[in-house]
């Protein structure tokens, strides 16, 4: 699932035949890939993956249990899953994009 | 030879997954490299300490767990829960916040990196603020921070080895060499190949121990009510955080989180990837360690319900104990050697991306401007060998009452590169004299701080003054609190506050700034983008190249 990248690469950079067919080094700034005008809000799906397990009231409590773990632990390892499904959902949202 | 009358399996088995690990590094030296490249004594630096930038999805990800999640994970976070309780959760959570905080900043690094051909922040901080002068001392806290983390493999072999019956120098010196022997002989290459071996054995452990547990014991519910009933009656720690526990708690996982990546074996696993989404994707996957360190974590639990006291006072002990206590023969020499391949690979990362940052921004900045690439491929082979010397000097050194601490020292130092670094991918505002200021600023700071917190041992008993641990109370603020903060995050708040207060000096009496030889589109750039000279194509074909900035300066 993780391999070739390159065949599954989004067409994501209409200028890429210009920029190939330019061998200057330092290319001028026309042919620099486009800074996108619309920037995605995805990334912002960071910062609650980030700010939650930061937030240590809301999870220093032995109740409820799972497993018999009280729930400081199996919550922390909750967020864990949670900044997986985030990154993952972040990453499959602005893929296409090429941002 | 009586001692080890009885523990024949566990130390074949040993010897013999030991024996694999040097041969799979000696192959590694040929692995993924193409057919028509010469042989390893022809190595050019990004062959050797980035294994040609080339590595896929699947490589990343085990090369960078591999080298994230250390012996320290296997060995001192356990230690930590089993003596304190919650506050040792600290590192899930820390690596639960790591992979979203870096998922924007490091494709950036990754891509600006690959336009300008870097293998470290250092030379990034020097194209980006145009000083050589900070560029330098970046390399040096890098280098400096990194010793104490290499240092800490280095416990965490002696523990096993200590386990395995094996004592004194000679056993540790063997596995060194074996260490410096692949490292040296085979580049990043070697580790990456390794850091497979080890996830599938460290994979089979935990699944034996949980396998153990779920046998043997009550479940987590009975462990619980052991470790419980411990810290009802211990002097410090419990299965929660005490009130003014918490500020400490965050600011350690706040601080621990944003220092990660700018550790230079971090740097250089992210640099070897070969595209951004490489880099996106392992972000996403590699919350799967995470999970693996906090059932980890959760056996410094199941070793206090296992009755397991710490051995000669030492409570790193207390996993290799557990491991003693429920497994037999070659199953117990297979997890021993789990933990001893965890502290093999990422040493080797470490210093390999130690030796790359000293190569580029001291030897090629200061000795020999004009390297070519084997020769910086030579000196930063060399430099590896030296790193390594200086963390057994580190260890020999210093007091390892808690290899933990050791770390979250040199954690302290490296994150005191955040503004230059961090920020620095998102802006060139900052002046590169304030900088230097700030830097030096946090890092005076932050050592002052750790100077002032002593140690204290299991007991209560204060076993030294100064140098003891990372958390820093705030009463010596004069504030009548018992509260207490990461001291790195408040050396970097320090750090901050100056570089930005200089800046605004700076721009105010007219001073230049650096010149900055990124341009905005370079943090963007991906693989097959012609601005990008790293292809892995290209690196498998010509190998004249030189980074941007070198060829520029005047």
């Amino acid at each position: 699932m993780f391999e070739a990248p390159d065949r599954r690469r989004q067409p994501d950079n209409d200028l890429t035949l210009l920029q190939v067919a330019s061998k200057s080094p330092p290319p001028a700034a026309g042919q620099r890939r486009p800074q996108s005008g619309h920037r995605s809000r995805w990334p912002w799906l960071l910062v609650v993956a980030v700010v939650v397990p930061l937030l240590t009231p809301l999870y220093n409590h032995i109740q409820p249990r799972l497993f018999g773990l009280p729930f400081f632990y199996w919550s922390q390892m909750a967020f864990v899953g949670l900044a997986a499904c985030v990154t993952a959902v972040v990453y499959l949202a602005t893929k296409r994009r090429g941002s | 030879m009586s001692v080890l009358a009885g523990r024949g399996a566990e130390i074949a088995t040993m010897i013999a997954l030991l024996g694999l690990v040097a041969v799979l590094g000696f192959a590694a030296a040929r692995w993924r490299r193409a057919p028509s490249s010469a042989g390893p004594g022809q190595w050019d630096l990004e062959e050797w300490g980035l294994g040609g930038r080339a590595f896929g999805g699947t490589i990343t990800f085990f090369l960078v767990g591999g080298d994230l999640y250390t012996a320290y994970t296997l060995v001192a976070v356990p230690a930590l829960v089993y003596a304190q309780g919650g506050l040792g959760f600290f590192a899930v959570s820390y690596v639960a916040i790591v992979y979203p905080l870096v998922y924007l900043a490091l494709p950036r690094l990754w891509s600006v990196a690959h336009v300008h051909g870097f293998v470290s922040t250092s030379e990034f901080v020097r194209a980006r603020f145009g000083s050589p002068g900070l560029s330098v001392l970046v390399a040096v806290v890098a280098i400096v921070g990194t010793l104490p983390y290499v240092a800490l493999q280095i416990v965490g072999l002696q523990v096993v080895f200590q386990a395995l019956g094996l004592g004194g120098a000679l056993p540790l010196l063997l596995a060194f060499g074996l260490l410096a022997f692949f490292t040296f002989n085979s580049g990043l290459r070697a580790p990456a190949l390794l850091a497979i071996l080890k996830d599938f054995l460290l994979l089979i452990t935990v699944l034996m121990l949980l396998l153990w547990l779920g046998v043997t014991e009550g479940g987590w519910g009975d462990v619980i009510k052991a470790a419980g009933a411990k810290f009802a009656h211990g002097s410090s720690g419990g299965l929660l955080l005490a009130p003014t526990g918490q500020l400490g708690y965050v600011t350690l996982v706040l601080g621990s989180a944003l220092a990660l990546f700018l550790y230079p074996h971090a740097i250089t696993g992210a640099l070897a990837a070969r595209n951004r989404a490489t880099l996106k994707r392992s972000m996403s996957t590699l919350p799967v360690y995470s999970l693996m360190l906090g059932v980890f974590a959760l056996f410094g639990f199941v070793a206090i319900s296992a009755g397991i006291k710490p051995k000669g006072g030492n409570v790193d002990t207390i996993i290799p104990q557990l491991f003693h206590s429920t497994l037999n023969g070659a199953a117990l020499g297979l997890a021993y050697a789990a933990l001893a391949i965890g502290a093999l690979v990422p040493a080797s990362v470490m210093s390999i991306g130690a030796a790359n940052v000293f190569t580029r921004s001291i030897y090629r900045e200061y000795i020999r401007p004009d390297a070519t690439p084997s020769q910086e491929a030579r000196v930063s082979r060399t430099a590896s060998l030296l790193v390594k010397l200086g963390a057994i000097v580190v260890v020999l050194a210093l007091n390892l009452q808690f290899a933990v601490n050791l770390q979250l020292m040199g954690g302290v130092l490296i994150l005191q590169l955040f503004p230059a670094v961090a920020l620095g991918l998102y802006t060139s505002w900052f002046h590169r004299r304030a900088l230097i200021a700030g830097l030096v600023a946090g890092l005076l700071s932050a050592i002052f701080m750790l100077y002032q917190i002593p140690s204290v041992a299991a007991n209560g008993k204060i076993t030294s003054h100064h140098f003891g641990g990372s958390s820093w109370p705030l009463a010596h603020l004069g504030l009548a609190t018992r509260f207490a903060v990461y001291a790195g995050l408040a050396a970097l708040v320090v750090n901050l506050a100056v570089a930005a207060a200089g800046t605004l000096v700076c721009h105010w009496r007219g001073i230049a700034s650096g010149v900055d030889l990124t341009h905005p589109s370079d943090y963007t750039a991906d693989e097959g983008d012609s601005t990008v000279q790293r292809m892995p194509e290209l690196v498998e074909g010509q190998r004249s190249y030189q980074a941007r900035h070198a060829r520029l300066r005047d």
